[in-house]
């Protein structure tokens, strides 16, 4: 496997490993450690930790950013700039707190500051299919066209709503996490996390029912 | 009056007969109820009214219709890219990438910043680049010809010398020559002390000086009017405290 990395994560593929990584690439990391002490010993310089601490969050974090931007390689330089800027001010974490939240936050953030920027360029989304852009048209997942018209016409709708709105559904139908674990990452309180919650849905549906051809009202 | 539930009622009222709980407050529920955020007892409630409301039972529909479309965007849904197996790895080893050249750049700068400041065993400012002593020997002269142009008015006119006299008259007096402070402030600093206690610095300096006071003697330009005078012959008593380590002959 050694042989086969390109000289750049060869450097970091004895650290990714001590981490705990499975064959695939995919951070297995150990949850027998805890965030802080990863965190801790990233204080302490050892790169290995907070390779380790990424290897545990990147993935979650790709896909809130990718879910909110709508755009891979945006959701990529998001994640990177977050965990740069976790890095960064690491020094300042707050033991008492849960790490997932803090880089949440940075995470969906920089992606409502990047919907805001690029406001006046809206996606373009056809229906014929889900519209990557061309560097993008690599990472097509293979589905039946219907699928893909269907998808897109979905992130047409998300994209659609309010970058407040577009967090909040992302965080929670589409991530999981409860309004609770919303609520601190938004800097919201828990009621209006739920009020939040509910007019997305509401707006989501709305929008997703006009969005379907005339006279299509089921799959 | 909904036909489903038969008679009259009141809009956002629990409904008299099949279910205690309005219409309105179940669609209000729905979108809850589908994420699993009402309580056991709340969602029986909902689940009862919507099996016997066919409008409630639509809605209902409609709903898990719009948030099964919406999960085609989650990890692995239809509508999510499919990501090579080495992305995530080459995101984190950039990431890493970055860390570490920003860490190396902070402490070169530190590095840097330390040859600057402080004295570390010989004068190694100058292999730390010629720019920046250009600009310490600009700054300087600068200052004397803003000196100059400052002293004047107050040099006074039968006096050739401008400043106060001086035995020998070729020894600097810091309260013959009227520097602005911030040129003063620079001369007095740690890091000029630095740089002007290494003979090879000093030579340089002393060498632009003359070479300065050559060109202002040579466009006919009576330095002396400008409150300080010119060194002709070895000083006598100690330098000025300021320029004595830069200027004057003894401290090299």
């Amino acid at each position: 496997m050694e042989s086969n990395e390109s000289p750049r994560l060869s450097r970091y593929a004895q650290a990714m490993r001590a981490m705990g990584e499975d064959y695939a690439g995919r951070p297995r990391p150990d949850p027998a450690i805890e965030d802080n002490t990863l965190i801790q010993r990233a204080l302490d310089g050892e790169m290995e930790a907070f390779a380790g601490l990424m290897a545990r969050y990147e993935r979650k974090a790709f896909w809130v950013a990718f879910q909110v931007v709508g755009s891979i390689e945006e959701a990529r330089d998001l994640v990177q700039e977050a965990f740069l800027r976790v890095h960064r001010s690491l020094d300042r974490f707050d033991f008492s707190r849960n790490f997932y939240t803090w880089l949440y936050r940075i995470v969906t953030n920089l992606a409502i500051d990047s919907l805001r920027k690029s406001r006046n360029e809206p996606r373009q989304v056809s229906g014929e299919g889900i519209d990557l852009p061309d560097e993008e048209e690599r990472y097509r997942r293979t589905a039946s066209p219907e699928e893909q018209e269907r998808a897109a016409r979905v992130r047409a709708v998300l994209d659609t709503l309010p970058p407040r709105f577009r967090t909040v559904l992302a965080l929670r139908d589409l991530h999981g996490l409860s309004c609770r674990e919303i609520g601190p990452i938004l800097d919201l309180t828990y009621a209006t996390v739920r009020w939040r919650l509910h007019k997305a849905r509401q707006l989501f549906r709305l929008h997703w029912e006009r969005s379907l051809p005339k006279g299509e009202d089921h799959r | 009056m909904n036909p489903e539930h038969g008679g009259a009622r009141i809009p956002g009222l629990p409904q008299a007969g099949r279910s205690p709980l309005s219409c309105r407050l179940v669609r209000e529920l729905l979108p809850e109820a589908l994420g699993g955020e009402l309580h056991e007892e709340a969602m029986k409630l909902l689940e009862d009214h919507a099996r016997h409301c066919h409008a409630c039972g639509a809605e209902r529909v409609r709903l898990k219709e719009a948030r099964e479309a919406l999960a085609l965007l989650k990890e692995g849904g239809a509508g999510s890219p499919s990501l090579p197996e080495d992305f995530f790895r080459s995101m984190r080893a950039e990431v890493l990438e970055e860390i570490d050249w920003r860490r190396k750049k902070r402490e070169e700068d530190a590095r840097i910043r330390d040859l600057h400041l402080t004295r570390k065993g010989g004068f190694r400012v100058l292999g730390a680049g010629l720019p920046g002593i250009g600009l310490l020997a600009a700054t300087l002269l600068l200052g004397l010809f803003l000196g100059r142009g400052l002293g004047r008015p107050e040099a006074p006119k039968d006096s050739p010398a401008g400043g106060p006299a001086h035995a020998g008259g070729g020894r600097i007096v810091e309260k013959s020559v009227h520097l602005p402070q911030d040129t003063k402030d620079l001369l007095d600093s740690k890091g000029f002390r630095a740089l002007a206690s290494d003979p090879q610095f000093a030579e340089k300096l002393r060498k632009i000086w003359r070479e300065f006071q050559d060109q202002t003697m040579a466009s006919g330009d009576d330095l002396s009017a400008g409150g300080f005078d010119l060194p002709e012959s070895e000083p006598e008593g100690p330098p000025s405290p300021i320029l004595g380590n830069v200027l004057g002959r003894t401290d090299f």
